[in-house]
This record gives structure tokens, sequence and C-alpha cells, in this order.
């Protein structure tokens, strides 16, 4: 029994130890300025070159600076470029502002713009518009470099400023020789936050400091451009994966910003005196899809695929998400989303009441004949969860011959390239990537091998004619001739336009509205 | 000793090679893709095959096994696919959440389950140990995270006493860390106060209807000291061994009640890993949780020879 | 019975839970599928017994037919993993060149938490009601074999199973004659509590986001779906949570009965 006894023993020291622990650890906090952040995942990959992800875009702008960026008008501006020309049909060159260093301390040169230009353009869909147009991206001296052409290319500063993810970020040409693919042996960027690998717990928690070298532009703070003043010390990014748990911890202060508040919790946060929420609008709103796989019949007929125009409203998913109207756009019909540069309804098929009686009626005018349709579900998000859900209900409903098939998001993605396992799944995007034909997934990626598999020749004229354009209007037209296409081959049906707010404590203050999360301009008043 | 402790330690080796047979051959078999993950939802088939060739994941899978084999046998258990940490790495960042939540858990219900069990006993078949019957089945019964999410919303949220979420390492205080592991203690120990409360239940009545305890208790000298210390010590390995069994309990509890307090742990670690298809941190997570499970069974065997000197190795 | 009355209450819960579940598709009130966006979370009244979920989905009818799955999943579960516990544990302990092997593999699978080896075979193999059966199976096999496998080595040593082997009666004849018999209670009993934590354990997998998918309502996957929202409507992980809860606590109830009735120690665990 002395060995109860000694168990009896300690837990009296522990819990002395700890009654002078809770008073010792009260004035722990320093004069440091720190802002805690929950973002919509963890930041995983943090190649800002090696993914399509989201939440890496969101980590490259922190971390990395890209030549030009877009502003909330959705123009492009110069960001580490200071000047630039264009010298002729197939020469740009572009000279560097002073000052720029990376976290290592090195000058950006233009060799290392030269580098990570290559780098990226072989996996972003921008990029790859670049690079089928340019011959060669040559340094000229520290500070200038040339982009050389092989064909003209209107979309030259929209390809350098672009958000479209992986975006354009910049790094120590020592880097690039990583494949993408491979993690980077180092995060070296010349943004306004320096990442340390010391401070990063994958998993838990990544704390970035601020780049006490930055040299922010003089124009104000703009959406992506302007001067990024950092007016924190630290962020720290910590990963809750339950979204219930980081409400709460926001309305304990706990923590300061959550990127994606639960749609059903923001009635009661919007009600607290100590949490603002922050809706978005066009551009940085979201949209659902519903992509059809053109490879596996019944769905090889347009006519059927049409048929989905009939039911799918605009409204019912968002609403099964629990959004008010006040955080969606109901009933939007374009392609390119509602309040946006490109938005057009130009061909659409939607009839004036979209309902099941509707989609009924027009199931029974194809050749439909039973075939079984696959919804496949992504289980871990809750948008893929519900509008893959609805779908299936809906689908249900009108006639066809259904089956959903439930999966998480990895097995989704690696079984979604097996053309005969699928039909459809319930996916959104950003409608910075959304609102442009360019980087529009399911409209840029048309005729190339891409799940879904969708291919139209007027979709190829289309995107042509916009690349081609000289001018807004143009590409405007070429937007209605797209979406006149693509309402009659249907490589994707949307199912509603939704923002998905941010939650924040009240007393951070000039926070830039942006969907992607930007954590510089913004203030603490603690 | 010292040599029976050796061969059980060697012969677990072809229990963890079993492990990491079993482990690899399921992530071979099983859809998902990491290269797709990296990758991203948006790439197409080209980007994504250029992906598995420079991770190189278009190798046999036969070669990749021996490849990783070869490097554990030299304590190298790879490399994270999609963050390149070292799987050592990321797994020593969590061993301390883990531990202490299993230590605590350990610690509470051992405190609360070994007199209860010890009363139910004393007291068999009156209303005390009815009550105590119910109350550790119940608790057996009720999902672990709806246990969690209750003491979180009413007990921290609604006072505000504890934090709700996260934990404090050990160097930012002690009280912080025993205020942020209290409510996942709790929850995750109430399972483990069942399971303990009854094996001392069943292993004091054993020994209590032994003919010299019978005597005692009939004489009326029956003490609490006899009962608490002659009895409970000769009730004592089969508390021992359950409290052993439940750690493969509570490393499996653990997974859960880290998701719904935000501890970072080896549970999170692995459940993330899994759903990404972080292969590298699976393999080496499982293979971490078989070892603690051998070491656990080794120090049960040697614990019998404490309570019962007749036992030796 | 009367002398046993945990056999009688836990067996007339359980009986009670599996009349419901029989008996779903003429107690439900709405199509538990059905989903309408304009009925999300309304509170429980004449119209909705248990209120609605997230997606205006009946849940008194969602937790009847969650009764089924997890009832199934249970059942399923305890069928399977005894059955085959039993064929692998007797094999092991009456061929002993085979013991060695066999018992290695055990050990690996036990080696690995049972909620670690599930979560990670669901959600590689994909979330359907076979899947989790038998990724729990899997889970909970090897127990079983350790417990048929003891038994086995112990009557094997008996005097009328020499006897038995020595007069000439074949192998296979002398398990199923004299020790397939002895192992009915243990593994009845056992059975038991691997039917509880089964249902248990398709609550965690769903929990985790390798469960059953929500398209087939298991009292695991509403609960689940629910936590999201259980802040704001308590009630919509209330009832199913009460059910799974009764009734794994009726199932270890009579299970106890069953044990100190045949005087059977069992190995509970989770």
């Amino acid at each position: 029994m002395r060995d109860l006894k000694a168990v009896l023993n300690l837990a009296a020291a522990a819990c002395i130890a700890a009654s002078v622990g809770v008073a010792s650890t009260l004035p722990a906090h320093a004069a440091t300025k720190s802002v805690t952040a929950v973002l919509e995942a963890e930041i995983v990959t943090l190649d800002p070159h090696g993914t399509s992800a989201y939440i890496t875009r969101t980590f490259g702008y922190m971390v990395f600076d890209t030549l030009f960026a877009m502003d909330s008008n959705g123009a492009i501006q110069p960001e580490m470029v200071d000047s630039w020309e264009q010298v002729d049909d197939l020469t740009w060159t572009f000279t560097l502002r002073d000052g720029l260093t990376f976290h290592d301390g090195t000058p950006v040169t233009a060799t290392d713009v030269a580098a990570s230009l290559k780098r990226w353009w072989s996996l972003s869909t921008m990029g790859r518009l670049l690079k089928a147009a340019a011959k060669d991206v040559v340094a000229k001296d520290d500070k200038t470099f040339e982009i050389q052409l092989a064909e003209p290319f209107p979309l030259m500063l929209t390809s350098l400023g672009h958000p479209n993810s992986p975006a354009p970020f910049i790094m120590p040409a020592r880097l690039t020789e990583t494949p993408v693919g491979q993690p980077l042996p180092e995060i070296i960027g010349s943004g306004p936050f320096v990442f340390d690998a010391s401070r990063h717990f994958p998993g838990d928690s990544m704390t970035l400091t601020r780049f006490e070298d930055y040299k922010p532009r003089d124009e104000p703070a703009d959406f992506l451009a302007g001067g990024k003043v950092v007016n924190i010390d630290e962020l720290k990014i910590e990963v809750i994966p339950d979204s219930m748990t980081a409400t709460t911890a926001l309305s304990a202060g706990e923590i300061d910003y959550i990127q994606y508040a639960p749609f059903d919790l923001l009635p009661i946060l919007e009600q607290d005196p100590n949490v603002t929420v922050m809706g978005f609008q066009g551009l940085n709103m979201f949209q659902g899809y519903y992509p059809l796989n053109w490879r596996n019949p019944p769905f090889d007929d347009p006519a059927i695929r049409r048929v989905l125009w009939n039911f799918v409203d605009q409204s019912s998913v968002p609403i099964a998400l629990g959004l008010s109207e006040e955080y969606m756009v109901p009933g939007c019909q374009s392609y390119f989303m509602c309040g946006t540069p490109y938005e057009t309804t130009a061909g659409s098929q939607f009839p004036d009441e979209i309902s099941v009686e509707a989609g009924r009626k027009a199931l029974a005018e194809t050749d439909y004949d039973g075939e079984e349709i696959v919804v496949f579900q992504g289980t871990d998000i809750e948008a893929l969860r519900v509008s893959s859900a609805v779908l299936y209900e809906w689908m249900r409903q009108v006639g066809f011959n259904v089956r959903i098939e439930a999966m998480d998001w990895a097995t989704l993605l690696s079984r979604r390239k097996n053309e005969n396992e699928w039909h459809a799944y319930g996916v959104h995007a950003l409608g910075l990537d959304l609102g442009n034909p360019l980087s529009h997934f399911w409209i840029a990626r048309n005729c190339v091998d891409f799940p879904g598999w969708f291919c139209d020749e007027g979709i190829t004229a289309g995107l042509d004619a916009f690349k081609e354009a000289p001018d807004d209007d143009g590409r405007k037209a070429a937007a209605a001739q797209i979406s006149e296409a693509a309402f009659e081959s249907v490589p994707a049906v949307m199912w509603g336009q939704f923002a998905q707010p941010a939650a924040y404590r009240s007393d951070i203050s000039n926070i830039i509205p942006s969907a992607i999360p930007l954590f510089w301009n913004l203030e603490v008043d603690r | 000793m010292v040599q029976s402790i050796a061969n059980r330690l060697i012969s677990t080796v072809p229990i963890l090679f079993v492990v990491s047979v079993l482990i690899f051959s399921l992530l071979y078999l099983t859809p998902g893709d990491p290269a797709q993950m990296i990758a991203g939802a948006q790439a197409t088939q080209d980007d994504v095959e250029r992906i598995r060739e420079a991770l190189g994941l278009n190798d046999p899978a036969l070669m990749r096994y021996f490849d990783w084999l070869w490097d554990v046998l030299h304590f190298d258990f790879g490399r994270s696919v999609f963050n390149g940490r070292s799987v050592t790495e990321l797994i020593m960042q969590r061993m301390e959440p883990t531990f202490s939540l299993m230590a605590l858990t350990t610690l509470f219900a051992i405190v609360i389950a070994v007199p209860l069990g010890v009363l139910a006993a004393w007291r068999a078949n009156s209303v005390v140990d009815r009550i105590v019957l119910v109350l550790s089945i119940a608790s057996f019964s009720i999902p672990v995270f709806v246990t969690g999410y209750v003491l979180a919303y009413y007990v921290a949220f609604k006072t505000g006493l504890l934090p709700v979420q996260g934990y404090a390492f050990l160097k930012e205080g002690v009280g912080e860390w025993l205020a942020h592991l209290v409510l996942p203690s709790v929850s995750l120990g109430l399972i483990y106060v069942a399971l303990i409360s009854r094996i001392t239940r069943a292993s004091m009545l054993e020994v209590l209807s032994e003919d010299y305890i019978r005597t005692a208790r009939a004489k009326g000298l029956l003490g609490r000291r006899i009962l608490f210390v002659h009895a409970l010590r000769n009730a004592a390995n089969p508390i021992v061994t359950v409290v052993g069994v439940g750690v493969a309990l509570l490393l499996g509890g653990a997974v859960v009640i880290e998701s719904v307090f935000n501890i970072p742990g080896i549970g999170r670690l692995t459940v993330d890993a899994i759903l990404r298809r972080d292969y590298p941190i699976i393999q080496g997570v499982m293979l971490l949780f078989a070892m603690i499970y051998i070491v656990v069974n080794l120090i049960i065997d040697l614990l019998y020879t404490v309570f019962d000197p007749r036992i030796r190795y | 019975m009367l002398r046993n009355p945990s056999i009688a209450i836990g067996g007339g819960i359980v009986v009670l839970m599996v009349l419901l579940a029989l008996f779903a598709p003429y107690l439900q009130t709405i199509d538990p599928l059905s989903m309408n966006p304009l009925n999300r979370m309304k509170d429980p009244s004449s119209a909705f017994w248990f209120g609605t979920d997230a997606y205006g989905r009946d849940l008194y009818s969602r937790v009847l037919y969650g009764g089924r799955t997890s009832l199934t999943v249970g059942f399923a579960v305890a069928v399977l993993s005894t059955g085959v516990g039993l064929l692998i544990g007797l094999i092991a302990g009456y061929y002993r060149s085979l013991d060695g092997v066999v018992m290695r593999i055990m050990d690996g699978l036990m080696a690995i938490p049972a909620v670690l080896l599930a979560i990670a075979l669901s959600a590689l193999l994909g979330g359907s009601v076979l899947n989790v059966v038998i990724a729990i199976a899997v889970a909970e096999s090897p127990r079983v074999v350790r417990l048929i496998r003891g038994i086995v080595l112990s009557l094997r040593e008996r005097q009328y199973v020499e006897a038995a082997l020595i007069s000439g009666v074949s192998r296979s004849r002398i398990i199923v004659r004299h020790i397939l018999p002895s192992t009915f209670a243990p593994l009845a009993v056992q059975a038991t509590y691997v039917f509880a934590s089964a249902m248990v354990l398709e609550a965690i997998l769903s929990f985790i986001g390798a469960g059953i998918p929500p398209t087939t309502p298991s009292w695991g996957n509403i609960i689940a779906e629910g936590r999201q929202l259980w802040q704001i409507k308590f009630f919509i992980i209330l009832y199913p949570a009460l059910f799974l809860s009764l009734t794994v606590f009726a199932i270890n109830i009579f299970g106890d009965g069953l044990r100190d009735r045949l005087d059977q120690r069992g190995d509970r665990h989770l």
C-alpha cells in the first residue's frame, strides 16, 4: 500500500503546484500584439505553387508577395513591380521596386522572379495561358526582367496579378529547384509576414511574425493591392476542426477570428456585442456547382443533362445550409456569378418556374430509360454534404433512378477519376475564380483531361475570343458567347450564390473585407 | 528478470512486423491518393500524375514497403507527404498532450473507481451496490463525444470557469495545463471508471469470500485498514490488468476527445493523416501505438510480481 | 428470469427496440429521407414528434429507421466477429502448428486500438453499412479469437478429450462433439458485449466522419450530423442519443445478467 500513498502524495503535490501555477501564469501577457485566427482548414501544403487549395493561397498572400495584385474593383495594380512597359506586341519589360527583401535578408532579384514564374506557370490555370504564349522570361539586370512572347498576350497583367489559385508568388530562385509536389525545404518569401518552422506545429498551430524589413507601397491597402502595413506583432493560426468548438472559443474570447462562421450560429454571433460578423459581396462570394460527367451514360446525352435546369433552383441548397437571404443571391442564373464584371444570363435555360414538377415533365421528353445515376457526396465539408444530399433528393423526386455514395473528400477526388463510377457531385468555389471564364473550373477545363470530361467546341471558341479580346467590352461579349454554349451543353449546373461570413472580436478594426483572409492593415485595440 | 524482459522485448518484433505489413497493405489496397490531395480539386490529371511521380508513389508497392522498412530499421520513419516534416518530430510534438490526457484520466479514474468498487463489494447487493452498478453501465453506454460536448458547454462555457477548448503545455504553467485537461479527462475517464469499479468489485468479492476474511468479518474485526490494505492488495492483480487493457481503450477514446476539445495530440494527428492519406504518418503512428500497447502489457506483467510475490519472471 | 431482473429488464428494452425498428415503416409519420429546407430545425410538435433536423427531415422517423441501421450493425458485427472469432480460435487452439502464426496476426491487430483500426478501415474502404460492419468486426474479432483459443487450450488437456483422442475419434469430431458446446456460453456473453460496443463504435465512426452516410440514417450519424447544432436545438441530438444509450445500456445489462446466469467471464471492451 506504500504505492497508493505515494500516488496520493504526488496528487497533493500536483494540486499545490497547480494553484501556484495559476498565480504565476497570470501576468504572462507581455506587450506583443497578437491575433489568433481559425481559418477554413489547416494550412497543409506550404508550397504556394504546389496546390490549388484556397488555404495555401491565403498562406501565400501573407508570407509571399506578387508582382501585381487585384484591387477591390477587380482591377490589376502593381505590387512588387514599380514600372513596366509593353515594348512591342511580343516584349514586356518590368522593373521591381526598391527595397524588396526576402525573409532571409537577401534582396529580391529579377532572377528570383524569372525562376518563380517558370515554376508557378505549370500548375496554374492563368499560368498555363502565359506559358503557352511565352517564349521566355529573362532577367535583364538585378531589378529588370523581360517576358518574351511567341504570340501577343493581352491578358499579361491579369495573369500576373489574378488571385486564381495557385497565384504567382515570388520565392528565392534556389527554392524553385524543388519539383512541384515535393515539400519545399524552407519557406522563404518577401511578404509582410515571416514563417518560422520552429513555431509551426502541423495539425495544431502556426505563428507568423511581422516582417520588420517589409517595405509597403505608399498607396492605402485595397483588397490584395496597395500598401500592406502590418499593425500586429504576430498572427497565430490555430487549427480547430470542429466549427462549433471554434465558435464557442470566439465567443469566449479565446480566439479572435474565424474565417467561416457556422451558418446556423450567425444569428447568435450577430447579437454578441463582442463579435462582429463580416458578410461578403460579388467576387468574394461563393457559387455552388454540380459538375456532370459527360462520359457516363445517360449523361452523355446533353438533353438529359439539360433536365437539371428545370429543378435545381438557386436558393434551396443555401437555405438548407442554414443561410438567411442577406448572405445569398437568391436565383442568380449566371455562370460567372451575379454582382461580378462578367455577369451574364445569355442563353439561360432556366424555365420560369423551377420545380420538381417541371423536372419531371422535362425528363419525360428525353430518352432517359431508368439508367442508374450515381451522386458522389463528400462528407467532411458541410456544403459538399448538403448540396449532394439535396441533389439526390431532387433527382429521386423527379424520377431519376438515383443512388448516393458518401465518402470523404480525399476519396471523392481520387474516385472521380474513374469515368464510369459517377454522374454528379456537389461542390462550391469562390467568385474570384468563377467570376472569370479563364479561371472558372467548369469552363476553363473544357476539353482537357479533367474529371467530368466536358468538351464543347462552342466554349472553346468563346474562350479563344475572350483571350484575344483587346478590351473589356470584347471580353464581356465573349463571356456571353461562352454562357450561351454552356447552358446548351451543360458542363456543370450551379446551385446557388452565397457568402461564407467571417466573424471576429469587435476590438479588431480596419479589417480588409476579403474572402481571402488578410491580416495586414487591421488594428487591435487591447 | 532482465533476461526475461529482454526475451519479451524480442518477442514483440514479429508483432510489430505484422502490424507494419497490415497497415501497408491496407493503405495500398484502398482508394485515396495523397498526390490528388496536394494538387487540389481543380488540378488536371496531368498535374496529379506529375506530383505522384515526384513523391515516388508510382514505384511498385513491394519496393516502397521494403524502402520504408529499411528506413524504419534505421529509426527513420519518413516524412509527411504534405509538409515534409519528419514523422518522428511530428509525433514528438504530440506526445505531451496525449500522455498528459491519458495520465490524468487514469489517475482520475483510479481515484474514483477503486473506492467505489470496494464500497460496492463491501455492501454487495445493497442499494449502494446497485446504484454504482447502474451508474457505471450508464457511463459506458453514452458515446464519449456526447459527454464531452455537454461538459464543454455547461461546465466550461456557461460558467466560464474552465477553458472551452485547447491545450496548454506544461511549460506554460501547471495551472493552465491542469485547467485545460480537467474536462477532457473527466469525459474520457467516465468509461474507465465504469470498467475499473466493476472489476474492483468483482475482484474484492472474491477476496472477501475467502475464509480468513470471512472469519475476521464474522468476529467484527474487519476494519477499514484491513479492507483497503490487505483485501485490496490481494484483489489488485485483475484491477491492474484492466487498467492496462484500458490503455488501448483510452488511446481510442483520446482520438475522439482530442477532436471535441481541440487537443493537439497523437489521436488527432492520426485521424487527420488518415483522412488526408498521409501514408508515412499513418504507418509511423500505428507502429507507435503497437509499441505502447506492448510496453504497457510488459509493465502489467511486471506489476504482477509487485502485488503477488509468488509470480516470478 | 425472476431471480435475474437484469435479463428481464435488459432483454425487454432490447426487444422493444427491435420491434420499433422492425415496424418502422408502419410507425413512421414522414419519409425519413424527405428533405424540406423550409422546415429546418422545427421544434417537436404534433406534425414532427421529435422535431426536424438541419435538412428539414423528420427526426422521429429518422430515429426509428436509425434504430434499424444501428441494431443491424450491432447484430451483424456480433454475428460476424463471434463467427469468425470462433472459427479462428478453434483452429488456433486445436492445431498447434498454426497457433503461432495466427496468434501473432491477432496480436498485431490487437496492438492497434480498436477505435483507430475501425476508423482507418472504414475511412479507407469508404462509408457504407457493409464497410462499417467489416471495419468494426475486424477490430472486434481478435478478442473473440483469444477467448475461444483459451477455452480450447484448457479443454484439450481434459481427460475426456485425451481419452477420445486415444480411442481414435477424429479431430473434427472431437471439436464438434466435445469442444464446441463448451464455447457457446462464453461466446453468447461475449456477443452481447460486442453488440453493444459495435453500436457505440458506429457512432464514433460517424463522429470522425468515417461512418455510414446520412442517407441511411443510423443513431450514430443522426447524432454526428446534429452535433453542429445542438447548442441551438438540443433535441436534434437528444433523441438519437437517448435511444442509442438506452439500447446499449440494455444490452450491457442483459449481457451481465447472462454472464451471472451462466457464470461466465466476458471480456468487456470498447
